[in-house]
């Protein structure tokens, strides 16, 4: 079914929408929260959750990519039940690696009284990501925005996998860099 | 050993803010530009087509190779040494880049065939631009007048918005001659809402059982300023969505539901309620 068909019956009230979404990005979210999360049933309650979200955000909300939609409330519940998961104690898997690699694109600490408010952050990130080769940018996306293993990002992109980890380190670097030369504190 | 200590305690405080920083990165991640992710998944599928097309090339190529062994064979025992291979195999290999337009194709007349379906969506003409990917060619734009004049729903469009919206554009289902669901929504530069207004042929009473904080849904006898302000449901959604979603819905005697979502305030949509001409006279 056409997106605009599922969101025809978002709009219309019909119930049928969220099971038009399941089928067509079922697979497609649930391997977004799995790549956060590792665990099959909270991967199923985010994915759930996020028909809920989509069911009373569409209308008004009429998304003009339905897969980004989805795919985003996806990756925002599933790093919130990850952080709530992890507030205590630090688990395994690719989210860690993915935080811990993160880590290193944070400049180090200037001033403490200049907090940086996120929408800045926000476009300063996308503001960046537009000045990355198209490739180079694809490469950090499915690493840090989809949390894709390396070995996954190689095979899509028909990529050796030791090009895919000298890419991201680059690219970490240059966004460290970049948010330090524009005064970034985090 | 107090020394050590400060200097572990140190050195976790700086990890905790390296990670914090990280998780901010992280979540600003969010709001990546559509286009870019999009992108970031089209060129995997086009590499994947690439393969594809490389891999059928390589077997016509085979196919066109061993035929022309076989030609050359058969012309070698006739005595004829003209090499015809070259041709077919350009011929085959430009053949080869197909799936891609062949594909292109089949998508088209799906999209072609998928068009004039039962329920339409039509926005009004300043409707911004990312929502172009709705709008059916083939439909007229119909303004906020031909929802208010409807047999049926047309009463139970508000006759008052809140001041700052204009009409951004509206659903209506086709399935009857005469629409029994219509959808409508209004926006300002930066919020918006929806209001849709549904008739069913039995819908019953909303009971205490119905009346769910989830979804409230109250009878048009039992509506007033402070229900609205106690019952409506207020979704904080997630980061993803950048302004909360409230839902506040109230069926009448004639089985037409009305359902507000995006209201900001509860005197809004009372303000709403009460100008709608089924209100006056129900």
């Amino acid at each position: 079914m056409k997106d605009t068909e599922i969101l025809d019956l978002y709009w219309e009230r019909n119930e049928s929408a969220i099971a038009e979404s399941q089928r067509t990005y079922g697979k497609y979210c649930y391997s977004i929260a799995y790549n956060i999360l590792h665990d099959r049933e909270d991967s199923d309650e985010c994915v759930n959750d996020t028909w809920l979200r989509a069911w009373y955000a569409i209308p008004p909300k009429r998304p003009s990519r339905l897969s980004l939609f989805l795919g985003t409330i996806t990756r925002n519940l599933s790093f919130d039940k990850w952080k709530h998961k992890n507030a205590l104690k630090r688990g395994n898997g690719e989210m860690e690696l993915a935080l811990d690699e993160l880590m290193e694109c944070v400049p180090a600490a200037r001033s403490t009284e200049d907090a940086v408010e996120a929408a800045e952050l926000e476009r300063l990130i996308n503001e960046f990501l537009h000045t990355l080769p198209e490739r180079e940018c694809n490469v950090f996306l499915r690493r840090y925005w989809y949390v894709e293993e390396y070995n996954e990002i190689a095979r899509r992109f028909h990529m050796n996998l030791n090009t895919v980890k000298t890419s991201l380190f680059r690219t970490r670097g240059k966004l460290k860099t970049f948010l330090e030369e524009e005064g970034i504190i985090l | 050993m107090r020394e050590e200590e400060k200097l572990q305690q140190k050195t976790n405080r700086v990890a905790d803010e390296k990670r914090s920083g990280a998780v901010r990165i992280f979540q600003a991640l969010s709001f990546v530009d559509e286009e870019l992710l999009s992108r970031s998944e089209n060129e995997g599928k086009r590499y994947s087509l690439q393969s594809y097309a490389q891999v059928l090339a390589a077997c016509i190529c085979l196919v066109v190779l061993g035929g022309a062994m076989l030609v050359n064979t058969q012309r070698s025992k006739n005595s004829v040494s003209e090499d015809c291979a070259s041709p077919e195999m350009a011929m085959q290999l430009e053949d080869a880049g197909e799936p891609e337009v062949g594909e292109k194709q089949a998508v088209n007349e799906k999209e072609s065939a998928a068009t004039g379906g039962a329920q339409t969506f039509v926005e009004a003409e300043n409707q911004d631009s990312h929502t172009e990917g709705m709008l059916q060619d083939s439909m007229t734009v119909l303004d906020e007048e031909y929802f208010r004049t409807m047999d049926v729903l047309g009463k139970y469009v508000p006759g008052d918005i809140p001041s700052g919206y204009t009409f951004a554009g509206g659903y209506r289902d086709e399935t009857e001659h005469s629409p029994r669901s219509v959808c409508l929504t209004w926006k300002t530069d930066s919020d918006s809402f929806a209001i849709s207004i549904r008739e069913f042929a039995d819908a019953g009473e909303p009971t205490e059982e119905t009346v769910t904080e989830e979804y409230p849904v109250f009878a048009e006898g039992d509506v007033t300023l402070g229900v609205i302000r106690d019952y409506m449901t207020e979704y904080k959604g997630t980061e993803d969505i950048d302004a909360s979603v409230r839902v506040f819905a109230v069926l009448y005697d004639s089985g037409v539901l009305v359902e507000f979502r995006g209201c900001d305030a509860a005197e809004e949509i009372w303000g709403m309620l009460q100008s709608m001409e089924a209100w006056e006279k129900e």
